[in-house]
Protein backbone atom coordinates (compact mmCIF):
# COMPACT_ATOMS: atom_id res chain seq x y z
CA UNK A 1 0.00 0.00 0.00
CA UNK A 2 1.31 3.41 -0.76
CA UNK A 3 1.52 5.76 1.85
CA UNK A 4 -0.95 8.22 0.40
CA UNK A 5 -3.84 5.47 -0.09
CA UNK A 6 -2.64 4.37 3.42
CA UNK A 7 -3.23 8.09 4.67
CA UNK A 8 -6.48 8.02 2.78
CA UNK A 9 -7.69 5.16 4.98
CA UNK A 10 -6.49 6.66 8.30
CA UNK A 11 -8.60 9.52 7.33
CA UNK A 12 -11.68 7.43 6.99
CA UNK A 13 -10.76 6.05 10.68
CA UNK A 14 -9.91 2.39 8.94
CA UNK A 15 -8.34 0.66 11.67
CA UNK A 16 -6.82 -1.79 9.23
CA UNK A 17 -4.50 0.56 7.89
CA UNK A 18 -3.09 1.18 11.16
CA UNK A 19 -2.67 -2.88 12.25
CA UNK A 20 -0.74 -2.73 8.15
CA UNK A 21 1.85 0.35 9.63
CA UNK A 22 1.95 -2.21 12.62
CA UNK A 23 3.18 -5.24 10.89
CA UNK A 24 5.46 -3.32 8.50
CA UNK A 25 7.40 -1.46 10.84
CA UNK A 26 7.73 -3.03 13.72
CA UNK A 27 10.93 -5.07 12.98
CA UNK A 28 12.58 -1.34 12.29
CA UNK A 29 11.45 0.27 15.47
CA UNK A 30 11.94 -2.86 17.41
CA UNK A 31 16.09 -2.75 16.30
CA UNK A 32 15.95 1.06 17.44
CA UNK A 33 14.55 1.04 20.47
CA UNK A 34 16.49 -2.62 21.62
CA UNK A 35 19.71 -0.51 20.05
CA UNK A 36 19.04 2.14 22.59
CA UNK A 37 18.82 0.15 26.21
CA UNK A 38 15.01 -1.14 25.81
CA UNK A 39 13.57 -4.50 25.44
CA UNK A 40 11.27 -5.98 22.95
CA UNK A 41 7.69 -4.97 25.46
CA UNK A 42 9.00 -1.93 25.62
CA UNK A 43 10.01 -1.72 21.59
CA UNK A 44 5.87 -2.85 21.34
CA UNK A 45 4.35 -0.23 23.77
CA UNK A 46 6.32 2.34 22.21
CA UNK A 47 5.74 1.82 18.84
CA UNK A 48 1.73 1.35 19.36
CA UNK A 49 2.16 4.80 21.19
CA UNK A 50 3.63 6.07 18.36
CA UNK A 51 0.83 4.81 15.58
CA UNK A 52 -2.03 6.08 18.02
CA UNK A 53 -0.10 9.64 17.75
CA UNK A 54 0.19 9.29 14.35
CA UNK A 55 -3.81 7.94 13.90
CA UNK A 56 -4.80 10.75 15.89
CA UNK A 57 -2.79 13.47 13.72
CA UNK A 58 -4.25 11.84 10.31
CA UNK A 59 -7.87 11.56 11.67
CA UNK A 60 -7.82 15.05 12.87
CA UNK A 61 -6.80 16.27 9.72
CA UNK A 62 -3.62 18.13 11.71
CA UNK A 63 -0.88 16.25 9.83
CA UNK A 64 1.15 17.64 7.10
CA UNK A 65 3.43 14.90 6.57
CA UNK A 66 6.90 15.69 4.31
CA UNK A 67 8.31 12.84 4.74
CA UNK A 68 7.60 8.65 4.21
CA UNK A 69 5.33 7.67 6.88
CA UNK A 70 8.41 4.93 7.82
CA UNK A 71 10.39 8.51 8.53
CA UNK A 72 8.11 10.43 10.51
CA UNK A 73 6.75 7.12 12.66
CA UNK A 74 10.41 6.53 13.49
CA UNK A 75 10.89 10.29 14.57
CA UNK A 76 7.61 9.68 16.58
CA UNK A 77 9.03 6.89 18.47
CA UNK A 78 12.66 8.47 18.81
CA UNK A 79 10.99 11.18 20.87
CA UNK A 80 8.63 9.22 22.71
CA UNK A 81 11.42 6.60 23.73
CA UNK A 82 13.75 9.70 24.66
CA UNK A 83 11.02 10.93 26.83
CA UNK A 84 10.67 7.22 28.55
CA UNK A 85 14.50 7.24 29.28
CA UNK A 86 14.65 10.54 30.80
CA UNK A 87 11.17 9.54 32.82
CA UNK A 88 13.21 6.65 33.90
CA UNK A 89 15.93 8.55 35.13
CA UNK A 90 14.27 11.19 36.99
CA UNK A 91 12.24 8.66 39.37
CA UNK A 92 14.32 8.81 42.51
CA UNK A 93 12.79 6.12 45.12
CA UNK A 94 10.89 9.14 46.95
CA UNK A 95 9.60 10.15 43.85
CA UNK A 96 8.45 7.00 42.89
CA UNK A 97 6.70 6.69 45.85
CA UNK A 98 4.76 10.25 45.35
CA UNK A 99 4.01 9.21 41.81
CA UNK A 100 2.49 6.18 42.67
CA UNK A 101 0.09 7.55 45.76
CA UNK A 102 -1.02 10.30 42.36
CA UNK A 103 -1.22 7.71 39.77
CA UNK A 104 -3.38 5.43 42.24
CA UNK A 105 -5.55 8.43 42.55
CA UNK A 106 -6.17 9.42 39.21
CA UNK A 107 -6.65 5.47 38.26
CA UNK A 108 -9.84 5.47 40.34
CA UNK A 109 -11.04 8.70 38.83
CA UNK A 110 -10.20 7.16 35.77
CA UNK A 111 -11.91 3.78 36.46
CA UNK A 112 -15.02 5.10 38.05
CA UNK A 113 -15.31 7.11 34.53
CA UNK A 114 -14.51 4.02 32.20
CA UNK A 115 -16.94 2.00 34.27
CA UNK A 116 -19.91 4.93 33.35
CA UNK A 117 -18.94 4.55 29.64
CA UNK A 118 -19.18 0.67 29.34
CA UNK A 119 -22.31 1.20 30.50
CA UNK A 120 -23.07 3.30 27.42
CA UNK A 121 -24.48 1.79 24.25
CA UNK A 122 -21.81 1.11 21.52
CA UNK A 123 -23.13 3.40 19.04
CA UNK A 124 -22.23 6.59 21.73
CA UNK A 125 -19.07 4.88 22.57
CA UNK A 126 -18.23 4.63 19.38
CA UNK A 127 -19.56 8.57 18.81
CA UNK A 128 -17.94 9.94 21.64
CA UNK A 129 -14.53 8.37 21.17
CA UNK A 130 -14.57 9.31 17.49
CA UNK A 131 -15.32 13.33 18.61
CA UNK A 132 -12.65 13.29 21.49
CA UNK A 133 -10.05 10.77 20.60
CA UNK A 134 -9.79 10.35 16.31
CA UNK A 135 -11.11 14.43 15.60
CA UNK A 136 -12.83 13.00 13.19
CA UNK A 137 -15.42 14.88 11.47
CA UNK A 138 -19.24 15.03 12.36
CA UNK A 139 -19.56 14.04 8.63
CA UNK A 140 -17.22 11.29 8.59
CA UNK A 141 -19.30 9.86 12.57
CA UNK A 142 -22.25 10.23 10.55
CA UNK A 143 -21.23 8.26 7.29
CA UNK A 144 -19.24 5.52 9.44
CA UNK A 145 -21.78 5.18 11.94
CA UNK A 146 -25.08 5.19 9.21
CA UNK A 147 -26.96 8.58 10.79
CA UNK A 148 -28.33 10.73 7.71
CA UNK A 149 -26.28 13.53 8.18
CA UNK A 150 -23.95 15.34 10.25
CA UNK A 151 -26.72 17.51 12.35
CA UNK A 152 -27.90 13.58 13.50
CA UNK A 153 -24.56 12.92 14.38
CA UNK A 154 -24.08 16.28 16.66
CA UNK A 155 -27.61 15.76 18.41
CA UNK A 156 -27.00 12.36 18.99
CA UNK A 157 -23.49 12.94 20.30
CA UNK A 158 -24.77 15.87 22.62
CA UNK A 159 -27.89 13.26 23.77
CA UNK A 160 -24.65 10.97 24.82
CA UNK A 161 -22.73 12.77 26.25
CA UNK A 162 -25.28 13.77 28.49
CA UNK A 163 -26.26 10.68 29.40
CA UNK A 164 -22.18 9.66 30.06
CA UNK A 165 -22.46 13.01 32.49
CA UNK A 166 -25.74 12.13 34.23
CA UNK A 167 -24.22 8.43 35.25
CA UNK A 168 -21.27 9.79 36.45
CA UNK A 169 -22.91 13.05 38.62
CA UNK A 170 -25.67 10.52 39.81
CA UNK A 171 -23.34 7.71 40.81
CA UNK A 172 -20.74 9.33 42.28
CA UNK A 173 -20.01 11.69 44.92
CA UNK A 174 -18.73 15.41 44.34
CA UNK A 175 -15.44 14.85 46.22
CA UNK A 176 -14.63 12.43 43.43
CA UNK A 177 -13.87 14.89 41.07
CA UNK A 178 -11.86 17.71 43.12
CA UNK A 179 -8.55 18.09 42.75
CA UNK B 1 -32.22 27.34 31.50
CA UNK B 2 -31.23 26.77 34.90
CA UNK B 3 -28.18 28.30 35.88
CA UNK B 4 -26.66 24.58 36.38
CA UNK B 5 -27.61 23.89 32.63
CA UNK B 6 -26.24 26.85 31.64
CA UNK B 7 -22.56 26.41 32.93
CA UNK B 8 -22.75 22.80 31.98
CA UNK B 9 -23.06 24.29 28.09
CA UNK B 10 -20.29 26.95 28.74
CA UNK B 11 -18.02 24.17 29.80
CA UNK B 12 -18.95 21.57 26.83
CA UNK B 13 -18.56 24.20 24.89
CA UNK B 14 -15.33 25.30 25.83
CA UNK B 15 -14.16 21.56 25.80
CA UNK B 16 -15.41 20.86 22.33
CA UNK B 17 -13.44 23.91 20.59
CA UNK B 18 -16.61 25.97 19.83
CA UNK B 19 -15.65 29.17 21.47
CA UNK B 20 -14.17 31.90 19.77
CA UNK B 21 -11.10 33.61 20.79
CA UNK B 22 -12.07 36.24 23.31
CA UNK B 23 -15.39 33.92 24.45
CA UNK B 24 -12.00 31.10 25.43
CA UNK B 25 -9.89 33.93 27.09
CA UNK B 26 -13.52 35.22 29.13
CA UNK B 27 -13.68 31.53 29.83
CA UNK B 28 -10.38 31.33 31.20
CA UNK B 29 -10.03 34.14 33.44
CA UNK B 30 -13.40 33.14 34.87
CA UNK B 31 -12.32 29.90 35.68
CA UNK B 32 -9.71 31.22 37.91
CA UNK B 33 -11.98 32.81 40.26
CA UNK B 34 -15.31 30.72 40.18
CA UNK B 35 -15.35 27.30 42.31
CA UNK B 36 -18.59 26.15 40.55
CA UNK B 37 -17.32 26.50 37.35
CA UNK B 38 -14.29 25.25 38.22
CA UNK B 39 -15.84 22.12 39.69
CA UNK B 40 -17.97 21.28 36.37
CA UNK B 41 -15.00 22.11 34.61
CA UNK B 42 -12.87 19.31 36.35
CA UNK B 43 -16.11 17.05 36.13
CA UNK B 44 -16.38 16.98 32.40
CA UNK B 45 -12.74 17.19 31.70
CA UNK B 46 -12.31 13.84 33.83
CA UNK B 47 -15.05 12.60 31.39
CA UNK B 48 -13.38 13.56 28.23
CA UNK B 49 -9.95 12.70 29.30
CA UNK B 50 -11.63 9.07 29.94
CA UNK B 51 -12.97 8.80 26.51
CA UNK B 52 -9.71 9.39 25.30
CA UNK B 53 -8.14 6.78 27.17
CA UNK B 54 -10.78 4.29 26.79
CA UNK B 55 -10.04 4.84 22.92
CA UNK B 56 -6.27 4.91 23.17
CA UNK B 57 -6.59 1.50 24.73
CA UNK B 58 -9.31 -0.18 22.43
CA UNK B 59 -6.70 0.83 19.94
CA UNK B 60 -3.90 -0.65 21.87
CA UNK B 61 -5.58 -3.95 22.44
CA UNK B 62 -6.37 -4.13 18.54
CA UNK B 63 -3.04 -3.85 17.83
CA UNK B 64 -1.74 -5.80 20.90
CA UNK B 65 -3.52 -8.76 18.57
CA UNK B 66 -2.04 -8.17 15.78
CA UNK B 67 0.28 -11.13 14.78
CA UNK B 68 3.99 -9.83 14.19
CA UNK B 69 6.10 -11.07 11.35
CA UNK B 70 8.84 -13.25 12.78
CA UNK B 71 6.22 -13.85 16.07
CA UNK B 72 4.74 -17.28 16.69
CA UNK B 73 0.66 -16.87 17.13
CA UNK B 74 0.83 -17.80 20.10
CA UNK B 75 2.59 -14.78 20.98
CA UNK B 76 0.10 -12.51 20.32
CA UNK B 77 -2.43 -11.87 23.08
CA UNK B 78 -5.43 -13.52 21.02
CA UNK B 79 -2.56 -16.36 20.63
CA UNK B 80 -2.12 -16.50 24.16
CA UNK B 81 -6.15 -16.56 25.18
CA UNK B 82 -6.62 -19.46 22.59
CA UNK B 83 -3.46 -21.49 23.70
CA UNK B 84 -4.51 -20.81 27.42
CA UNK B 85 -8.28 -22.19 26.79
CA UNK B 86 -7.04 -24.98 24.51
CA UNK B 87 -4.57 -26.25 27.19
CA UNK B 88 -7.34 -25.90 29.85
CA UNK B 89 -9.46 -27.75 27.63
CA UNK B 90 -6.33 -30.52 27.53
CA UNK B 91 -6.11 -31.11 31.32
CA UNK B 92 -9.92 -31.06 31.87
CA UNK B 93 -10.23 -33.91 29.56
CA UNK B 94 -6.76 -35.44 30.65
CA UNK B 95 -7.98 -35.38 34.27
CA UNK B 96 -11.42 -37.34 32.92
CA UNK B 97 -10.24 -40.08 31.38
CA UNK B 98 -7.80 -40.58 34.36
CA UNK B 99 -10.62 -40.61 36.53
CA UNK B 100 -13.02 -42.19 34.17
CA UNK B 101 -14.18 -45.81 34.63
CA UNK B 102 -11.88 -48.28 32.66
CA UNK B 103 -14.57 -49.55 30.08
CA UNK B 104 -15.16 -45.66 29.42
CA UNK B 105 -11.41 -44.91 29.12
CA UNK B 106 -10.46 -47.78 26.37
CA UNK B 107 -12.97 -46.40 24.54
CA UNK B 108 -12.66 -42.91 24.54
CA UNK B 109 -8.81 -44.16 23.52
CA UNK B 110 -10.04 -46.26 20.74
CA UNK B 111 -12.19 -43.53 18.95
CA UNK B 112 -9.52 -40.66 19.11
CA UNK B 113 -6.40 -42.01 17.40
CA UNK B 114 -4.74 -38.56 18.25
CA UNK B 115 -2.69 -37.90 21.40
CA UNK B 116 -3.25 -34.87 23.42
CA UNK B 117 -0.35 -32.92 21.98
CA UNK B 118 -1.49 -33.90 18.37
CA UNK B 119 -5.07 -33.02 19.24
CA UNK B 120 -4.07 -29.43 20.39
CA UNK B 121 -1.57 -29.10 16.94
CA UNK B 122 -4.90 -30.15 14.83
CA UNK B 123 -6.54 -27.85 16.57
CA UNK B 124 -4.16 -24.62 15.64
CA UNK B 125 -5.13 -22.71 13.05
CA UNK B 126 -2.22 -22.72 10.27
CA UNK B 127 -0.99 -18.87 10.81
CA UNK B 128 1.18 -17.90 7.61
CA UNK B 129 4.69 -16.89 8.16
CA UNK B 130 4.42 -14.24 5.71
CA UNK B 131 1.34 -13.03 3.56
CA UNK B 132 1.35 -10.61 0.85
CA UNK B 133 -1.89 -7.70 0.92
CA UNK B 134 -4.48 -8.19 -2.00
CA UNK B 135 -3.41 -6.16 -5.45
CA UNK B 136 0.76 -6.42 -4.41
CA UNK B 137 2.57 -7.83 -6.89
CA UNK B 138 4.77 -10.82 -5.22
CA UNK B 139 8.73 -10.50 -5.41
CA UNK B 140 10.22 -12.01 -8.50
CA UNK B 141 13.46 -12.56 -9.51
CA UNK B 142 14.96 -11.55 -12.96
CA UNK B 143 15.74 -14.64 -14.70
CA UNK B 144 18.82 -13.40 -15.91
CA UNK B 145 20.02 -12.82 -12.65
CA UNK B 146 18.79 -16.99 -11.38
CA UNK B 147 22.12 -18.71 -12.91
CA UNK B 148 24.92 -18.70 -11.11
CA UNK B 149 23.97 -17.06 -7.70
CA UNK B 150 24.10 -18.44 -4.60
CA UNK B 151 21.28 -17.26 -1.37
CA UNK B 152 23.73 -14.77 0.92
CA UNK B 153 20.69 -12.55 2.53
CA UNK B 154 17.81 -11.93 3.41
CA UNK B 155 16.66 -8.15 2.41
CA UNK B 156 13.38 -8.21 0.28
CA UNK B 157 14.20 -6.21 -3.38
CA UNK B 158 11.79 -5.57 -5.75
CA UNK B 159 13.82 -6.58 -8.89
CA UNK B 160 10.72 -6.55 -11.27
CA UNK B 161 7.50 -5.14 -11.28
CA UNK B 162 5.32 -6.60 -13.97
CA UNK B 163 1.46 -5.89 -14.97
CA UNK B 164 0.93 -9.35 -15.30
CA UNK B 165 1.81 -10.48 -11.99
CA UNK B 166 -0.22 -7.83 -10.29
CA UNK B 167 -3.29 -8.86 -12.02
CA UNK B 168 -2.56 -12.49 -11.40
CA UNK B 169 -2.58 -11.79 -7.81
CA UNK B 170 -6.05 -11.77 -6.81
CA UNK B 171 -6.10 -12.68 -3.27
CA UNK B 172 -3.48 -13.70 -0.76
CA UNK B 173 -0.99 -15.98 -0.69
CA UNK B 174 1.13 -17.69 1.84
CA UNK B 175 4.84 -17.09 1.15
CA UNK B 176 8.15 -17.94 2.29
CA UNK B 177 10.12 -14.76 3.37
CA UNK B 178 11.46 -13.54 -0.08
CA UNK B 179 15.40 -13.75 -0.20
CA UNK B 180 17.55 -11.81 -2.18
CA UNK B 181 20.24 -13.10 -4.53
CA UNK B 182 23.66 -11.57 -4.29
CA UNK B 183 26.09 -13.40 -7.24
CA UNK B 184 29.61 -13.82 -5.55
CA UNK B 185 32.31 -11.67 -6.44
CA UNK B 186 34.18 -12.93 -9.82
CA UNK B 187 37.21 -12.06 -10.85
CA UNK B 188 36.93 -11.26 -14.69
CA UNK B 189 39.56 -9.71 -16.95
CA UNK B 190 38.05 -6.78 -18.70
CA UNK B 191 39.77 -6.13 -21.48
CA UNK B 192 36.77 -5.21 -23.84
CA UNK B 193 37.81 -1.55 -25.45
CA UNK B 194 36.09 1.08 -23.49
CA UNK B 195 35.91 2.94 -26.59
CA UNK B 196 32.79 0.76 -28.66
CA UNK B 197 30.30 -0.57 -26.30
CA UNK B 198 27.13 -2.90 -27.46
CA UNK B 199 24.41 -0.30 -26.86
CA UNK B 200 26.10 2.26 -28.65
CA UNK B 201 28.08 3.47 -25.23
CA UNK B 202 30.78 6.20 -25.91
CA UNK B 203 33.48 5.94 -22.79
CA UNK B 204 34.69 9.25 -22.27
CA UNK B 205 36.31 9.08 -18.27
CA UNK B 206 35.27 12.09 -16.33
CA UNK B 207 36.08 10.60 -13.08
CA UNK B 208 37.83 8.05 -11.39
CA UNK B 209 37.35 7.55 -7.77
CA UNK B 210 38.23 4.94 -4.91
CA UNK B 211 35.43 3.80 -3.48
CA UNK B 212 37.92 1.51 -0.83
CA UNK B 213 41.77 0.08 -1.38
CA UNK B 214 39.80 -2.66 -3.23
CA UNK B 215 36.91 -1.19 -5.55
CA UNK B 216 37.88 1.49 -8.01
CA UNK B 217 34.64 3.74 -9.90
CA UNK B 218 34.73 4.77 -12.84
CA UNK B 219 31.70 7.30 -14.20
CA UNK B 220 30.97 7.69 -18.11
CA UNK B 221 29.06 9.47 -20.17
CA UNK B 222 26.26 7.39 -21.91
CA UNK B 223 24.34 8.16 -25.05
CA UNK B 224 21.59 5.97 -24.13
CA UNK B 225 18.71 7.48 -22.07
CA UNK B 226 18.54 6.68 -17.94
CA UNK B 227 21.81 5.18 -15.90
CA UNK B 228 23.50 2.24 -16.32
CA UNK B 229 26.16 0.52 -14.92
CA UNK B 230 28.75 -2.88 -15.37
CA UNK B 231 30.41 -4.12 -12.21
CA UNK B 232 33.27 -5.99 -13.20
CA UNK B 233 36.51 -7.58 -10.69
CA UNK B 234 36.78 -4.79 -8.46
CA UNK B 235 35.77 -1.94 -10.95
CA UNK B 236 32.53 -0.13 -11.11
CA UNK B 237 31.32 1.78 -14.27
CA UNK B 238 28.48 4.29 -13.92
CA UNK B 239 27.42 5.53 -17.22
CA UNK B 240 24.95 8.39 -17.11
CA UNK B 241 24.91 11.92 -15.98
CA UNK B 242 26.29 12.46 -13.25
CA UNK B 243 28.35 15.45 -13.48
CA UNK B 244 25.68 18.13 -12.07
CA UNK B 245 24.94 15.97 -8.69
CA UNK B 246 26.87 14.40 -6.78
CA UNK B 247 26.16 10.28 -5.69
CA UNK B 248 27.26 7.59 -3.30
CA UNK B 249 28.09 4.28 -3.20
CA UNK B 250 27.00 2.19 0.14
CA UNK B 251 29.43 -0.41 0.54
CA UNK B 252 28.04 -3.02 3.17
CA UNK B 253 29.97 -5.78 4.57
CA UNK B 254 28.52 -8.66 6.27
CA UNK B 255 29.75 -11.96 6.99
CA UNK B 256 28.20 -13.53 4.11
CA UNK B 257 29.58 -10.90 1.35
CA UNK B 258 29.15 -7.46 0.06
CA UNK B 259 26.52 -5.36 -1.38
CA UNK B 260 26.62 -2.28 -3.05
CA UNK B 261 24.15 0.85 -3.36
CA UNK B 262 23.85 3.80 -5.10
CA UNK B 263 22.53 7.36 -3.79
CA UNK B 264 21.49 9.61 -6.58
CA UNK B 265 19.31 12.27 -7.13
CA UNK B 266 16.96 11.30 -4.01
CA UNK B 267 16.75 7.76 -5.34
CA UNK B 268 18.72 4.33 -4.49
CA UNK B 269 19.94 1.90 -6.58
CA UNK B 270 21.24 -1.61 -6.30
CA UNK B 271 24.48 -2.31 -7.73
CA UNK B 272 25.32 -6.52 -8.23
CA UNK B 273 28.46 -7.43 -8.44
CA UNK B 274 29.73 -9.66 -11.31
CA UNK B 275 27.47 -7.30 -13.53
CA UNK B 276 29.45 -8.01 -16.61
CA UNK B 277 27.10 -6.84 -19.13
CA UNK B 278 25.91 -2.53 -18.89
CA UNK B 279 22.72 -3.23 -17.41
CA UNK B 280 20.42 -0.33 -16.33
CA UNK B 281 20.27 1.09 -13.07
CA UNK B 282 16.83 -0.10 -11.57
CA UNK B 283 15.99 2.33 -8.42
CA UNK B 284 15.14 0.25 -5.05
CA UNK B 285 11.12 0.72 -4.54
CA UNK B 286 10.71 -1.36 -1.17
CA UNK B 287 10.17 1.07 1.56
CA UNK B 288 11.90 -1.09 3.92
CA UNK B 289 15.04 -1.17 2.68
CA UNK B 290 15.03 2.79 2.08
CA UNK B 291 14.32 3.29 5.30
CA UNK B 292 17.48 1.01 6.22
CA UNK B 293 19.59 3.22 3.81
CA UNK B 294 18.69 6.48 5.11
CA UNK B 295 18.87 5.41 8.70
CA UNK B 296 22.40 4.23 8.06
CA UNK B 297 23.20 7.60 6.03
CA UNK B 298 22.42 9.36 8.85
CA UNK B 299 24.48 7.71 11.07
CA UNK B 300 27.92 7.51 9.42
Amino acid sequence: MRDSEIIAKISQGDEKALEYLYRKYFSMMKRSILKNNGTEDEAKDIFQDALIVFWQKVTSGNLVLSSKISTYLYSICQNLWRKELDRKKRLSNEEKDEEVFLKNDEEERLKIVTDCINQLGDTCKKLLTYHYFDGLPMSEIADKLGFSNADTAKTKKYKCKQRLYELIRSKYSKSDFLD
Amino acid sequence: MTNHHKLEEIVSRYLDGDMSEIEKLDFQSRLVTDPVLQEEYNLQKDMVEAIKIYRKTELKSKLSQVQLPGTAWYQTLGGQIAATASITAMVGLGAYLYFSQPSELISLVEVDELSPVQQLQEALPEIPYAFIEENETPFSISEEFAEDQEVIGSIEVDIHETESSADAIKQVHVLPKPEIIVPELAMVDDDRDLEVQDGGFESSVSSFEKLSEKVAIETLKGVKKGLHYRFTGNKLFLYGDFSDQTYEIIEINTQKGRRFYLLFDGNFFQILQNQIDIAPLEKIKDEEIINDLEIMLRNK
